[in-house]
């Protein structure tokens, strides 16, 4: 899926420039912000296909993210990943039941990540 | 306690309470008397039915009781009392103290102390302070330990935790590098970028092995049981697998019979197993080595099948063969001096096959190899 357009939420600089380099080499935009409060601004004005969410943030962790991303009508629809290095067994189940669209431990193996993007993309669509 | 500052009504422990079951009024009113200065709550009943609503309603730390009662016998009461509350002190204080009567309740650890009447009241007050100053032992001791493990969870957790985000990092520009994002690399460079990468994931696996560990410990390590078929499980395992026996130019292969019957396990944590013991294999194998993995159904129990690992590696000495499935908190001595890491694979193993209500042991001769072998349920297994 050429063109789409991935919102990195991750305030670890240089897992957010790693992850922005594979992504782009696969054909994606990539805009991204390091904080809870950014990321909700951020999501409103790039309006992005997809949202990869790290859950430990600043100003607030992903789960607050996820819930206003929620309840912005224009971004309400677009799935989020949710990549983070907290225990799945803690963390997986909320995160679903938020609507997450899937939950990866960190570090995700790069063929993992792009095939569930491109499963979440071709469902968005 | 009207004057009682919050924080002590919330540390406060309830106060300590010893119930007496006796049908003579006069001898509870009696140690009434008695006991009426002592630090706990006396509570008195004159039938078992009394009592059992006592032990329902309160907790109750002692229990004292009478043998020759209408209804039901002392001893009857006292051993359904240590079903129904096992960590109650049960003392039995009778008239008609008869050798029969104190063995059988000693014998059916129903009662700790037998008391005869007419009893030395202070004798009497004198144990139950003593069984009560016990229980507190007991209980602090239960404490400090729930503590322990509780402490020693998070620190896992926590390290787990922070250790995966540089982790992420390397992983992210080692295969940047490698899948020539930042430019073509010459064989060696690639080769030497694989080695990283082969680093950083055993490093992710002991990662994970720390996670596990504090999970076990916990209770919180859950499996997700499902009908499985074994052959593609290994072969996954193998193709992960293979690349590092070969850098070692260790031959790694499976000869399964076929067919296998399917078996009840959660298949990411058998392939975690697989994993575990055939990366030991390669460790302690020498070049030019073999490892093979194997099953078949044990002819004994038809119930379970049997995989097997088995190495051409250094052996285990006969004496290690139970203590190299422990944690790694007895794998301090000499023998462990060279071992790469953590020390926790076989007890996680151990763990997750136990789990599954099947067995894991090594057979092994020094100098000769090793094979592990791991027993697996073919039958449904919820209830475990």
């Amino acid at each position: 899926m050429p063109e789409a357009k991935i919102l990195i939420i991750e305030d670890d600089a240089d897992q957010l420039i790693g992850l922005k380099l594979r992504l782009q080499a696969h054909g994606y935009t990539v805009v991204h912000a390091a904080d809870a409060v950014s990321a909700v601004r951020v999501a409103r004005q790039e309006l992005p296909d997809l949202i990869l969410l790290d859950i430990g943030l600043p100003a607030g962790d992903g789960f607050v993210v996820m819930q206003r991303l929620h309840n912005l009508v224009d971004v309400a629809h677009v799935p989020i990943i949710i990549v983070s290095a907290r225990d799945p067994e803690h963390h997986a189940e909320r995160a679903l039941n938020a609507g997450a669209y899937c939950y990866f431990q960190k570090p995700v193996d790069n063929r993992d990540l792009l095939d569930a993007i491109e499963d979440a993309l071709g469902i968005a669509v | 306690m009207p004057n009682a500052s919050l924080s002590a009504t919330l540390d406060a422990p309830t106060p300590r309470a010893v119930l007496v079951l006796d049908d003579e009024p006069n001898v509870l009113a009696g140690l009434r008397r008695a006991l009426r200065k002592e630090p706990y709550d006396l509570l008195c009943a004159s039938s078992a039915d009394a009592a059992f609503d006592m032990l329902h309603n309160r907790a109750i730390d002692v229990v004292i009781s009478d043998q020759d009662m209408p209804g039901m016998t002392g001893t009857v009461f006292l051993t359904k009392v240590r079903q129904l509350y096992p960590d109650t002190i049960r003392f039995m204080l009778t008239g008609q103290a008869t050798l029969d009567v104190a063995l059988q309740a000693i014998n059916d650890n129903a009662v700790s102390q037998f008391f005869t009447k007419p009893c030395d009241h202070a004798t009497l007050a004198q144990s139950i302070r003593g069984a009560l100053e016990q229980k507190e032992v007991e209980r602090t001791l239960q404490q400090a330990r729930q503590q322990e493990v509780e402490l020693k969870d998070r620190l896992l957790s926590h390290v787990s935790h922070e250790l995966r985000s540089p982790l992420t990092a390397i992983y992210q520009f080692v295969t940047l590098l490698l899948d020539g994002l930042a430019g073509e690399l010459t064989s060696q460079q690639q080769e030497y970028l694989s080695i990283v990468l082969r680093n950083v994931n055993q490093l992710q696996a002991m990662v994970q092995d720390l996670l596990d560990c504090s999970r076990t410990d916990s209770g919180q390590l859950r499996l997700n049981l499902q009908w499985s078929s074994i052959v593609p499980l290994v072969d996954e395992t193998l193709s992960t697998l293979k690349p590092v026996a070969t850098a070692k130019s260790i031959n790694l292969s499976a000869t399964l019979p076929d067919p296998l019957p399917p078996v009840y396990v959660d298949p990411v944590r058998l392939q975690q197993v697989l994993r575990n013991l055939i990366e030991n294999g390669i460790k302690f194998t020498p070049p030019f080595g073999s490892i093979a993995v194997g099953a078949y159904c044990p002819a004994d129990d038809p119930d379970v099948l049997c995989l097997t690992v088995t190495d051409t590696g250094c052996g285990i000495r006969p004496e290690d063969t139970t203590r190299i499935f422990e944690r790694l908190s007895q794998a301090t001595n000499k023998i462990d001096a060279d071992r790469q890491g953590l020390g926790l694979g076989l007890y996680l193993c151990r763990e997750i096959i136990t789990r599954h209500g099947g067995r894991i042991w090594v057979d092994s001769q020094v100098g000769q190899g090793s094979t592990f072998y791991v027993t697996v349920p073919l039958q449904a297994t919820d209830h475990l």
